[in-house]
Order: C-alpha cells, then structure tokens, then sequence
C-alpha cells in the first residue's frame, strides 16, 4: 500500500485541509490573504479559533479515555501542519491548546475530567512559565504561591506568554518554597473565570517580528487566591511536570516548520515557473534547480524526522528527555535553510511585503524566526540533551549485549515504518531522564543488514544503493568515533576551560547523527510505500550530503528527479510531503463540518 | 571494607565533585548540592551513577529529594540495608 493521507493516521488532516478551504480565496479566514491583513493590522485570529472549535480540533488535544481523540501521534501534527501552511498565528494560537498534556502526566482523576472538559468546550490555555527577568531559567522563577489552609496566594508577574491576556486558562509554575532547589516549583492548572479572588491584572501586549496578531502579553498576581485543587501533582513537583510536558510540546513544534517550509517552497518554485529572465524561464536556469531541488530534500527530511518523532511517542516515550530536543533544534535548521534557499531564488521579492502571492512568503519567512526558540531555544535544547548523552549511551550499550535480533527489527519497525499501526500514548511513562537508550542509534545496524540485502529494482539504481550503504556504514564509523568520545569526555574530571563548548559540541554532533539515522531508516523501511519518485533515493543522497555540509552539487541525475516530483507536487496542488497528500482545491469554500464526522 | 554513611559519602562527593568538574574536598557534606550551582539535570545524572554502584532502583531526581551528601548517603544506606533485611 502507498503512503498516502487515507492512511489512518492523516485522514482528520486531510479532512481539515478541505474544511478550511482555499488558501487563494480571499473572503476565507484561513486564506493567505487573510493571514496577511490580520498580520498588518495586528489582529488576533478569534474567528479562526471559533471555526477551529467549531469543526472539533480541540478533541485532538484530549485523550480518548477523557471523551477526546488525541490517539495518534502523527494526527495532531498533521492537522497543524494544516494549520500552518496556511498562518503560523493560527498555529501559535491554537496549539495551546497542547499544554494540557502537564494534566494527563501529573493530574488527578478529577483535575483530568474537569479540564478535559474544558478544553472539549474550548478552553483558551496560556503557559505561564517565563518571567522578564528570569527567561529560561525556572529556577530563579519569582511568582509565589503561598499555600493556606484552603487556597493558595498568587504573587509576581509572567511575562511574554502567549495567549496570557486573551486566554481563560494558565499553566503555571510558581514557587512554593523559598529555597531555590529544584523542589521549590509547583505546576498549577488556573482558570481564570474560577478564582477565589480575582486579584490579576493584564501586561501590555507585546509587538513582535512575525505573527503580528498573536496575544503575545503578560499577567501579574496580587494576591490573586486560587482554590487549593488547582495544584497539578504535589506541591515540589513542577519543574519535573513541567519539563516532561515541554518534551511533548517541542516534538509538535515540527509542524511550524514543515508549514511555512512548504508555503515558502511552493511560492519560490512557483515563481521561479512564473517568471522569465534572459530570455528564458527562471526554472529553468540548472542552479535554480539545484537550489529548490535541495530546498525540498531539507523539507521532505524535517518531516521524516518530525513523523519518527511522533511515533517514537507511542514506541518509546520513556527515552523522549533526549530525541524532544533534538527533533527541536533540526527541524527548524532544516527549514531555516529552506528559507535561505528559497529566499535567494526570490530575490528582492522575499522582503517586499506585497509584491507577490499576496505577500505570504515575507510572512512565513519572518514567523518562523521564532520557531527555534520557541518552548526552551536550540541553546536550552542542546544544554538539556548533551548531560544525557552519557547515560543515553549507558542505556544503549547495556542492551546491545542481550538484544533479540527479530524482536529489535518489529520495534524498529514500528518506529519507522508508517503502515504499521502503534499501541496508545502514555504521557505518564515520560522520563526526565534518559537512562533507557537510543532506539534510533540502535537501530542502524538493521538498517545496514537491510540496505547490504536490497536489490537492484526498477526505482533503485545500481548507483544509489551503493552510494547509500557507504553512507551508512560512515554513519556507523561516526557512531563509534562519537560513542568513544563522549565516553572520554564523561571519564575526564579536568576543569578544561573549553570543557562547556566540547560539551555542545558533542550534543550536536549527537543530534545530527540522529537525525541522519532516522530519516534513512525511514527510506529503507517505508522504500514501498513511497512514490517511485522518493522510493528511488535521490532525495535522501542530496539531504545527507546537504546536512555533511558537502558543497559539491549533486549529480543531475538525483538533482533532476527530486525536482520534478516537486514540480509534480506542486501542479497537482499536493502537500510537499512524503505522504500524497491533496490540498483544497483553489475554489474551494471553508465548510464548517465536524472533522471527525 | 565496610560500605557506611562515610563511605558513600565519599563515593557521593566523587561524583557530584567530577560532574561539576572541581576538586572533592571544596564539596562541604552539609551543604545543598545547589548552593555550589549543581545544574538541576546534572544532578539527574549522578542517581545513573549511583544506580549501578548500589544496584538499588533509584529516581533519577534523587539528588533533588537528598539534596546534600549527608543525605543522600543516610539514604543510601538505609537503602541497602533494606535490601538487605527483605
């Protein structure tokens, strides 16, 4: 069977990119044009929310045994992905909806129920974690709670939160202690309308580069008393709820990127059909078509890396302290060299604000800036994976020992190939650190047996396989060169000067390692599912040489069949994507039907 | 050698003293791992290191919950001697 969005997994998405209608149709709220006049006048998206609560996208976010249908992974990145191709403010907006999760690890029976409940009505949730003058740093975190016999007390501010003025709800983390310990933080579900005392008061929105409409604010407490419930878990355990919660939230972070990725694609290659220079169409020129043909393998890898990561929730969610950083540092990357590609085939029109498609490449371009930062920065991310590595590793290594090789392949299997169907989500098996070990660092020596035991087909040539599995016995090299370094790294106790750059330094090599791992282990388990286009493997060979930070251009060969499956996507008015996958029509009307009939 | 509160101890003010990269004996017993800046996801990772010198089960928070080597060797011990007595 080919992968297409009639798999189980992408029918809802695929249900909501018709229900939202044309993104050309410029009476429609989730048109391009659209996103364009509420970013100028700083608009926030109410209308699109109340569709968005209307057609039942907020079940997604809740899980079935609460009355929702947050089942799969990959679901709810799809439907945003839906979400942003069309406008990252709706996406940004609606997915607050997803701080929720800091309930199913750590609420109680009757905190789930009720705010279950809540959002199934359509709740508007905020997170409340930073402060203005702490950032990222929880721990230096001034909001107290004070707990009384029946209440606890809200004092201090939280600043810069999405959705902070606008929303009825908060996820918050306050200090209950005055020691500056890691136990000193407590998690909190508020709702706003069901206080004890009101006692809050709204900051001054904040303007902001790109997503101009978001509600981007703050909300300070004095003496604001909120009902002793509203505690998630027990008093000392927010930074660890917290932080398991952040591990779901950056994985879904992917779909900004492969949104505005594909927006600001499909604009620079088809402007590139459009236009005529010298005497001859712009995509025609052989660089141009290098450039999207890499724009679009950088693409194709940031989804492959986010659909690995969705499953791996359900597969083997215990080692998710570890691979929710790394898929948030690369994706982004991904796409921000996406952006730096198609920008330059643009030229001056990438900065206009209206001078082409209604002006949505310059916005895409400039709301995705922010992605990477978004829910703990590549820095923050990086930090947080690379004193893991060691025990990542440790895990790894104790299994390799007594590892049943047909049992290993069904979860490796599982993991990446997608027609292959996985058990539910368990947000409490979260850890907050990975002592389990690496399933995709695992998994490559399968992925080299099944790469040395494929054949020479029709859609795989001679030259690509072989090509392929030298890449992949260098992977194992660089695996082995890495796994001994950070084992040194970790063995030495000298106060080296230089020791926190190394430490970086080998978190990223890690995550990159990773990643080129996963997206060839996706290929070699999915080769048949996929259009012959990508079953043949060009577009894996550019990325891997894109991301080695090879500067040879790839051969025509490889460059001139990813290029044309894009142009195939394209005139076919399909997502860019690894799945076939078909967007609205360009007539089409929005339809305000359930997404789930 | 008899494995106490001062031998664990020991072995405590090793690791944490390696994961922070400074000498063992500028780590004070009584002190919070805290007040010498001990990262709170470093910390996460000495309960690993721990885990497999006891092969007792331990919370990778352990340090959050023990937050001092006297602490966390009393516990430690009492760990053992748990094991020991069930």
């Amino acid at each position: 069977m080919s992968l297409t969005s009639n798999l189980r997994q992408f029918q809802s998405a695929a249900r909501l990119e018709q229900i939202l209608g044309s993104v050309h149709d410029i009476n429609n709220d989730f048109s391009w044009s659209a996103a364009i006049e509420r970013d100028e006048k700083e608009q926030y998206p109410q209308r699109a929310v109340d569709f968005l609560n209307a057609v039942g996208m907020n079940r997604f976010y809740v899980p079935s045994e609460l009355g929702g249908r947050m089942e799969i992974g990959e679901e709810l990145l799809y439907l945003h992905r839906v979400l942003a191709r069309r406008d990252l403010t709706i996406n940004s907006t609606y997915s607050t909806n997803a701080w929720s999760v800091i309930v199913w690890i750590g609420g109680n029976p009757n905190q789930c129920q009720n705010i279950a409940s809540r959002i199934l009505s359509g709740a508007a949730p905020a997170l409340a974690y930073s402060e203005k003058a702490h950032g990222a740093d929880l721990l230096s975190s001034e909001v107290t709670a004070q707990a009384t016999d029946s209440k606890y007390i809200l004092n201090g501010e939280k600043w810069s939160i999405n959705r902070a003025t606008l929303g009825d709800s908060l996820s918050l983390i306050a200090k209950t202690s005055d020691d500056r310990g890691p136990r000193s933080l407590s998690a909190f579900w508020l709702d706003k309308r069901h206080m004890v005392s009101k006692g809050t008061y709204s900051l001054n929105r904040l303007p902001t580069v790109g997503m101009r409409g978001l509600d981007i604010s703050g909300i300070g407490f004095n003496n604001a008393e909120i009902h002793k419930d509203a505690l998630i878990g027990e008093e000392g355990q927010g930074l660890e709820l917290g932080l398991k919660t952040l591990q779901v939230t950056r994985a879904y972070c992917s779909s900004f990127s492969l949104g505005a990725g594909d927006t600001m694609l499909r604009i620079a290659t088809e402007f590139a059909i459009e236009r005529e220079l010298y005497n001859k169409k712009v995509i025609s020129i052989p660089l141009v078509r290098e450039q999207l043909a890499t724009a679009y393998a950088y693409l194709l890898a940031a989804e492959v890396l986010s659909l690995v990561g969705a499953r791996g929730l359900h597969v083997c969610i215990n080692q998710f302290s570890t691979w929710s950083p790394i898929i948030k540092v690369l994706v982004p990357e991904y796409v921000e060299s996406l952006a730096k590609i198609t920008s330059s085939v643009l030229g001056a029109r990438f900065f206009l604000r209206n001078a082409y498609a209604d002006g949505m490449y310059q916005k895409a371009f400039r709301d995705h800036l922010i992605v990477s930062v978004f829910d703990g920065s590549s820095t923050v991310c990086l930090d947080s994976l690379s004193f893991q590595l060691k025990s990542a590793n440790k895990g790894r290594s104790k299994k390799v020992d007594h590892l049943d090789q047909a049992e290993a392949k069904a979860r490796y299997r599982q993991l990446y190939d997608l027609q292959v169907e996985t058990d539910a989500i368990d947000f409490r098996e979260l850890e907050i650190f990975n002592r389990d070990g690496d399933l995709v660092m695992e998994s490559l020596g399968t992925i080299i047996e099944m790469l040395n035991d494929a054949d020479v087909t029709v859609g795989l040539a001679a030259e690509t396989l072989s090509t392929l599995r030298e890449r992949a016995d260098q992977l194992l090299t660089e695996q082995r060169t890495l796994d001994q370094k950070i084992q040194d790294y970790f063995s030495s106790s000298e106060a080296a000067k230089e020791f926190e750059t190394l430490r970086f330094s080998l978190a990223r090599d890690y995550a990159e390692l990773f990643s080129r791992i996963a997206v060839l282990g996706f290929w070699i388990f999915n080769r048949h599912g996929l259009r012959p286009a990508l079953q043949e493997g060009a577009w894996l060979i550019i990325f891997l040489n894109a991301a080695e930070g090879q500067t040879s251009p790839p051969m025509t060969s490889l460059r001139e069949s990813t290029l044309v499956d894009l142009l195939d996507r394209i005139s076919n008015n399909h997502m860019l994507s690894v799945i076939d996958f078909a967007l609205a029509p360009r007539d089409a009307k929005p339809v305000k039907e359930d997404i789930t009939p | 050698m008899n494995k106490d509160k001062a031998y664990w101890s020991e072995i405590i003010r090793t690791l944490v003293a390696k994961e922070m990269r400074v000498e063992p004996t500028t780590l004070d017993s009584q002190k919070k791992f805290t007040s010498y800046g001990l990262d709170s996801i470093v910390a996460l990772s000495v309960s690993g290191d721990l885990e497999d010198l006891t092969q007792l089960e331990l919370e990778p928070t352990l340090l959050w919950d023990y937050p001092t080597i006297n602490a966390l060797a009393e516990y430690i011990v009492s760990q053992l001697q748990q094991g020991v007595a069930s």
